[in-house]
């Protein structure tokens, strides 16, 4: 028998985790020893974090990469993880990226932000490769936690600081519920382990236990929490429209992203002996999301607002893979999350160059006359449009079309009619943005978008990656396709 | 449910007692009891000014997190030196790393001026 | 005469009780020290199970699972005091409604 500790050299697997979460405790600890260290530098340092994280990644992916469980069977890197960190990593980097004019304005210091970021950042990592209950529950509260402390990063503001507060509170319930979900689940499956608990769930009676039921529904709830699912959106618009910018970007398209990953991953591989009961759930959760986001944001006058509840929306349709019980829909999840994650943060950079302190810059009407006044911008935010509505030629346009083929061929053919006809009703939201751009003259209050190069950058690799997603699929359908294969 | 019946007995004797005792002390108290009777005992020192009038400063706060997390995270030491010596030198390299991500903390807290008390 | 051995089942509905008061904890007051330890309920209700399990598979898991819970709950409370610090430096209160500058 071998013995119960884990070899070392296992730990090597965790290299990219590790190496993202010592170099943001050193980023901590660099920033208040040096005596106003600058902002530059700091953002330069968290880049660099990343960047030896992504190097530690592609390192490791080779001798660990095929799938082998390590530390007790509690972490796995199958080409799903790997997929999924590769994404991580993209998001860390550019929410990195659109932070810079934030963090240079404000008074606060530069080494924690970014440290929390990179601390996120790990806890997403972890996320993507945790094979254990106990494990995916500490990598989503490193998240949660860094994140609460990030929405209400400008403390001395009052939105902010709201903001923050209320993620916390909301969080802080949901992590509750979660963990009495998965209290549950251990107590009538006797493991945390995900195979393990797919071999008991699947034993007969087990199915039966209503003991596992309380505790797959309780689980389910916590995580549809961080997703942003109907019905536990509530603090959904005001966690966006509150939280700094940049943080907003990252909760919706990272955030949501890695907790899409964790929760497909506990379902499908842990608890597939409850699939039919799950996926009707998740049905009735997609609808309602679909709906309610799409009818909430068509009153919205605030754009930052309008986003946070056209995201709940997103999560209904991402949802459409879980739903739909077969290849098509676990794979088509995965590609719409990668387009979504692009167009997101492409969105919330635009976003970001014209709003100014005090949150001047958020509604519809400072958006007139952009078109003329920074061509580029106004373009690229049209092809960000035109992929949250699901119009060609972007990548939303192709992760919505196999979501809802996907739900079509696995007889959800109702959810994808609605998923359509929510789609079409989006594009009179998403569109009013448009006319404003392109349709209205500037007025003196109309604020002028900042000139930054970094942030123009990332709204440019944004806009490639949307359109690359939407122009030639093919190798990115391929990449979702082998991630979503490896989990069995 | 045979097996509660000592409980129920128990509990009826703990009530029995508890009002038994404030009816005597009702019966034995002065009538007009004076206003000293009333205040909080300090040592026999008369009490300058009430609790409820004070709010506690809200460094105190500050305090009680830090020592929150450093108290708690003991926590893993305990196990950790119970099983030592089955650890080996991997564990202690491993508990080394955990302390000095603390440290890291700890530094943090010190240098950004969390501990000093004006 | 002896008491019939408490088992399980009974750790569970200690458990639940405490997640239902926490839960209407959170749900009903207005405070956000009060909404912390109604936090606290919930995160050991949950507790309460892991180790109740743990003891009845005679399973390590549940305990080693309890001591993270902790550690986590530990790091959820200081971050909770520490946004509690900035709302009362800001407002000065510690009451939930007074922070609505946000629609919802």
């Amino acid at each position: 028998m071998s013995s119960p500790f884990p070899a070392p050299a296992e730990l090597l697997a965790l290299a990219p985790e590790i190496a993202l979460g010592l170099l943001g405790c050193l980023l901590l600890v660099v920033g208040v020893l040096g005596r106003g260290a600058s902002h530059r530098l700091a953002a330069g340092l968290a880049l660099g974090a990343v960047g030896v994280s992504a190097v530690a990644l592609w390192a490791v992916a080779g001798e660990f990469g095929g799938g082998r469980l390590v530390l007790a069977a509690s972490f796995v890197l199958d080409r799903y993880a790997l997929f999924w960190k590769a994404l991580v990593l993209v998001a860390t980097a550019l929410a990195v990226v659109v932070s810079q004019r934030f963090v240079e304005e404000g008074r606060y210091r530069p080494g924690e932000y970014y440290a929390l970021l990179l601390l996120a950042g790990t806890g997403m990592l972890l996320m993507a490769s945790g094979h254990n209950l106990l494990v995916l529950w500490i990598s989503l509260e490193l998240m949660a936690l860094a994140s609460y402390v990030l929405a209400g990063y400008f403390r001395e503001e009052r939105r902010s600081q709201e903001a923050g507060l209320k993620y916390f509170v909301l969080g802080a319930v949901s992590s509750g519920i979660l963990l009495y979900g998965i209290s549950l689940v251990y107590g009538s499956l006797g493991t945390l382990r995900l195979d393990e608990m797919a071999a008991a769930a699947a034993a007969p009676g087990a199915a039966d236990s209503r003991l596992l039921a309380a505790g797959w529904i309780l689980l389910l709830s916590g995580l549809l929490f961080k997703v942003a699912a109907a019905p536990f959106h509530v603090w959904t618009p005001d966690v966006y429209t509150g939280a700094p910018t940049p943080v907003t970007a990252f909760l919706a398209a990272g955030s949501k992203a890695i907790s899409f990953a964790l929760l497909a991953r506990v379902f499908v591989q842990g608890l597939p002996a409850l699939a039919a009961e799950w996926q009707l759930l998740l049905a009735v959760v997609s609808a309602l999301s679909m709906v309610w986001g799409n009818v909430a944001a068509l009153t919205q006058r605030n754009v930052k607002r309008m986003l946070a509840y056209s995201s709940i929306a997103h999560a209904g349709y991402a949802l459409l893979g879980l739903v739909a019980a077969n290849r098509v829909g676990s794979w088509a999840l995965l590609f719409y999350l990668l387009s979504y994650v692009f167009v997101t943060f492409g969105t919330f950079a635009v976003v970001i160059l014209l709003e100014r302190r005090e949150y001047a810059g958020e509604t519809y009407q400072d958006y007139a006359g952009l078109a003329r006044r920074a061509p580029f911008l106004a373009a690229a935010l049209l092809v960000f449009l035109l992929a949250l509505t699901g119009i060609p030629p972007t990548g939303g346009f192709v992760g919505k079309l196999y979501l809802f083929a996907a739900a079509v061929q696995a007889g959800w053919a109702w959810l994808a009619v609605l998923g359509v006809l929510t789609s079409a009703l989006s594009l009179y939201y998403y569109f009013r943005l448009v006319v404003w751009m392109y349709q209205q003259e500037a007025t003196e209050t109309t604020p002028t978008p900042l000139a930054a190069p970094s942030l123009v950058g990332a709204i440019a690799l944004c806009l490639l990656a949307t359109l690359a997603l939407g122009i030639v699929p093919g190798p990115f359908v391929a990449l979702a396709q082998a991630a979503a294969l490896s989990v069995p | 449910m045979e097996s509660y019946v000592p409980i129920l007995v128990s509990a009826l004797l703990t009530a029995l007692i508890v009002l038994g005792l404030l009816l005597a002390a009702r019966l034995m108290r002065h009538r007009d009891s004076p206003l000293t009777d009333r205040e909080p005992y300090e040592c026999g020192n008369e009490p300058e000014s009430y609790a409820h009038d004070h709010r506690f400063s809200v460094r105190y706060y500050m305090i009680a997190v830090l020592f929150v997390i450093f108290d708690v995270e003991t926590i893993f030491l305990f196990p950790w030196a119970v099983l030592l010596d089955k650890l080996a030198l991997f564990g202690l390299i491993e508990m080394v790393v955990f302390l000095a991500i603390l440290v890291a903390g700890y530094v943090f807290v010190w240098r950004r001026g969390a501990l000093d008390w004006a | 005469m002896s008491l019939a051995p408490i088992g399980t089942g009974h750790f569970l509905v200690l458990g639940a009780i405490l997640f239902g008061i926490g839960l209407f904890g959170i749900l009903t007051r207005r405070n956000l020290i009060t909404v912390l330890m109604s936090v606290e309920l919930l995160l050991n209700s949950a507790n309460l199970n892991l180790v109740a399990f743990a003891h009845e598979r005679a399973d390590l898991t549940g305990q080693v699972f309890a001591v993270f819970t902790i550690a986590v709950a530990a790091g959820e409370a200081a971050v909770g005091l520490g946004i509690l610090l900035a709302l009362f430096r800001l407002r000065a209160t510690t009451e939930l409604d007074r922070a609505r500058e946000l629609e919802g």
